[in-house]
This record gives structure tokens, sequence and C-alpha cells, in this order.
């Protein structure tokens, strides 16, 4: 019987990779350097998260292939200016990627469905290949970050991140009076931030 | 607003609220003013943060690529490497490495136009005609397809097509060729240019993936400030498709009738429509459609 360790895709190495080794690598300097051999490896590590963050945008497989080309595009012309001392390449490709999902959200006037977002918090959504990986990846540490916010605090985060709604639109979906929604996304943007930092100097300091 | 360390804290939280503005929407959003006083890595760092919480919480499930769409994906970018080597042989650099350590770091530079498709071409160096290129000047058309097939080159490379491409470069003139494929395609169409002031039309196979553009009156450019570059959509709808596929870039230099090979660069399947867009040298992964000067549509 395959052990959960086994059952670990390459999806999910893209998504829960560990940034040293992919600071190693460097896939994203040999992408600046013109390489033509970073195409297939690039696609290889990254095409799952990116079609993963890109698929909420629409049912429509057409529309969520645009979008990753979108994003592709962008990876390819922004490389030269990502630097591994403050964010892993999956990181830097996914910050990529939510400016370009949310473009095309909001262009195209739609919502997001929240109910995925509650259920990965909740307590035993992980899975155990996943869990394994848990202290070398930076979407993870964001994730337990996340969850240790206050509820409200939480999900304006979310709205904000995740769905690409203004302060306005929060402020009527959720009740919660527009300087409170301001000061939840400053405060819990922060936060993570603040830990995502801690954790690299960790990892330096352990390298 | 005072900024600084002994800022009041109403002052500090308004600067940090401009800086998570400025990390989920862009510094382009935050006026000059504003701009001067928010501290450029730290809204990187948010923004970071930003994508790393879209990566934990932003996605339902894992989703595989479809094949297919994996394998124009990979064509796409194979392509975009191609091109900037191109672009980088034309400013006449041979190190593409230092071209593009030429972009300037983050910070430096507007953070607005982080993935911006809209930066400026750099254009190419003017360069005098060597005995060997004065040749292939004064042919019609023909430099902007050598500078094509540059490309091409690049391309087909990276998939182990290079007899193919070199048995059509060697085809003989167009105007041969274009009978050619009129006399021996059975599912070829032509389609007449809808634009006032051109004539000729777009002769198209299908099944072969092939045809050529018969232009007359369309300006003559200068291939070193602009090019013509053909994109070749699937359906009848522009606004719906947002990556057609490039025909290849080409220029107008004489009066009268011009006939261009038509290059696309994936198979299509079935052609419905072909616009010309005027480019910077070289042609572009993804057209601004800002000068359209051509349309040949099946309606």
């Amino acid at each position: 019987m395959m052990s959960a360790t086994d059952r670990r895709t390459e999806c999910d190495d893209a998504l829960f990779m560990n940034p040293r080794s992919a600071q190693e690598t460097s896939l994203l300097a040999r992408v600046a350097d013109g390489d033509p051999s970073a195409v297939r490896d690039v696609l290889s590590r990254y095409s799952a998260l990116v079609w993963s963050l890109s698929s909420s945008l629409s049912k429509d497989p057409h529309e969520v292939e645009d979008v990753v080309q979108d994003i592709f595009v962008d990876v390819w012309r922004s490389a030269a200016r990502y630097d591994p001392a403050v964010a892993s390449e999956a990181t830097f490709i996914a910050t990529i990627a939510r400016r370009r999902v949310i473009d095309r959200r909001r262009r195209a006037g739609r919502r997001v469905d929240p109910e995925p977002l509650e259920e990965e918090l909740a307590p035993g959504a992980e899975d155990e290949g996943l869990r394994q990986v848990e202290l070398d990846d930076e979407a993870l540490q964001a994730r337990e970050a996340v969850a240790q916010l206050s509820g409200d605090r939480r999900r304006v985060l979310e709205m904000s991140v995740v769905e690409g709604l203004t302060h306005r639109e929060i402020a009527a979906d959720t009740g919660i009076p527009l300087g409170t929604v301001k000061s939840h996304i400053r405060r819990g943007l922060a936060e993570v931030s603040e830990k995502l930092k801690a954790r690299r100097g960790v990892m330096e300091d352990r390298s | 607003m005072m900024v600084g360390p002994g800022m009041p804290s109403r002052d500090r939280d308004s600067l940090d609220e401009l800086e998570a503005i400025a990390a989920l929407e862009g510094l382009g959003v935050l006026t000059e003013r504003q701009r001067a006083l928010v501290d450029e890595e730290r809204v990187r760092d948010l923004e970071h943060a930003a994508g790393a919480l879209f990566t934990a919480l932003g996605r339902a499930k894992v989703h595989e690529a479809p094949e297919d769409a994996e394998r124009r994906l990979e064509d796409l970018l194979s392509i975009q490497v191609a091109a900037d080597a191109h672009e980088a042989r034309r400013r006449g650099n041979s190190h593409l490495h230092d071209t593009l350590r030429d972009v300037p770091q983050r910070g430096a530079v507007d953070p607005g136009a982080f993935g911006d498709e809209r930066a400026a071409p750099t254009p190419a160096p003017r360069t005098e005609p060597t005995p060997e290129t004065r040749g292939l000047r004064a042919a019609p058309g023909l430099l902007g397809w050598v500078a094509a097939a540059a490309l091409l080159i690049a391309t087909v490379v990276a998939y182990g097509r290079v007899a193919s491409l070199e048995q059509r470069l060697g085809e003989g003139p167009a105007e041969l060729r274009l009978q050619e494929l009129v006399a021996t395609t059975p599912d070829v169409e032509v389609l007449p240019w809808a634009t006032d002031g051109i004539s000729g039309d777009v002769t198209w196979s299908n099944t072969k993936n092939a045809g050529f553009l018969r232009i007359e009156g369309l300006a003559v450019n200068d291939p070193e400030v602009t090019q013509y570059q053909l994109w070749i959509f699937r359906g009848l709808d522009p606004s719906a498709e947002a990556h057609p596929v490039s025909g290849g870039v080409f220029d107008v230099d004489q009066e009268g009738q011009v006939i261009v090979p038509i290059d696309a660069q994936l198979e299509l399947g079935r052609a419905g429509m072909f616009v010309v867009t005027v480019e910077k040298p070289g042609g572009v992964m993804v057209s601004e459609r800002e000068e359209i000067v051509l349309v040949a549509s099946r309606v």
C-alpha cells in the first residue's frame, strides 16, 4: 500500500516546496539568463501551482488557460527582478498569479465562493502528505499565520487578498465598519509578513 | 503626515494602510506624494505575504494542466525565449545575460508596472547594410522574414523541427509557392481584406496550416522602427481570444503588391480571422492591438 508520502504528487511538490531547494536550483535565474531549457523545468515545477491558483477564476478552461499564459509570460518578463533573499520562487510566482487572477476576476465582475477557503482552515483538513513539508513551506507558514488571526480579521484578509474585494465591498458584505476593515487588512497582512520574514531568518541561520 | 521613528501612531497607521494598499493593488494606485512616503521594501514584503496567502488559501484543490494546454504553454514560452534572444541580437548585444540584467531592480523602477505588458519597446539600433544584408534589404519583405526566420529557428530547434523549417525557407519565390498552394490544396480559402484603401487577400489552408497574404496599399514601414505582424484567430471574435497565434512579422518595403508567406507558429486547426498590427521590430508575444491595419474574416 502506498504511504501518504508516496501519494505526494509533483503538484504537491510545486505547491509546498522547500524554498531552500528552490534557491539552490535557481530556476528563475535561468529564466532571466534566457536559458531555453528552463521552459520545461519551470513548467514541470510550477505549472500545477499556477493552474491551481488560476482555476478559481472560471469554470471555462479556455479562460483559465488564458490567465495561466498571462502569468507565465509575466514570470518570464519579471524573472530578472526575483531576489531569493526575500521570497521563495513559488511565492514570487504566486504574487504574479494573484495580480493576474484578481485583475481578470474584477474585469469580469465575478466573485469567488468563500466556502473552500473555510474548509482549508478547518482542523484536520490537511492531508498527511502536505503536513510532512509544513516546516519548509512559505505558503503553509502563511496559512498557519492566518489561522492564528481572529475570525473577523482572517475573513477580511481572505476577502481582500484572495478574492480581491475592495474595502467598501468587504464592509458592505460583512457589516464591519470601514475603518475596522482597513485595520484588519493592514494588521493581518503585516502579521503574516513578519512571520514569513522571521522564518526566512531562521532558515538563513540554519544554512 | 509626519514620517519617522517619532511619528504619531495615527500617522503610522495611515502609512501602514498606504503600504498595504500598494502591496495589494500595486504602487501605481498611489499618488506621487503618497508614493514618496512609503517604504518600497516593506511594500514588496507585504506583496509577497499576499502571494503566499494566495497560495495557502486561494486554491480549493490541486489542478493539473490539460496536456494540450501544457503543450501550448510550452510553445508560447519557447517563442518568448527565442524572441528575447532575437531582440538581444538586434540590439547588437551578444550577451543575453547582460541585456536581461540591465532590467532595473525592483524598487528602482515603477513597481506599478510589475508585469506590465505595456512597457515601451526598445528601438533597435540602426545598422548600415553590409554587402550581405544589402541584397536582402532590396528584396521585398525579405529582411523581415529573415528576422522572423531567425526567431523561428530558435524556437524550432527546441522541438527538433529544423529540417522542415529549412525546407520551408528554401522554397523559391512567394508568388510561385502561392500558386502551388492554390493548385494543390483542396481546402484552400481566399478571404479579402475588409479594410478601406487596401486590396488583396489571405489565402489559407486549414489542412496545411499554411497560407499567403497578398497586400497592396499598405504603407511602407521602416523595419528598424516598426514591423507588421500577422495574428491568426481561431474564432471570429478577437475580444474572446487573448492569445491569437502569431503568423510572423513582415515588412512592406515597396509600393505595389507584396506577397507574404504566413508562418503560423502553432497548429491552428481552423482559422477564423486574420489581423495585421503594427508592432516593434521583431514582433511581440502579446499584442496590445493598438494599431490594427488589416482585417480579413470568414464573415
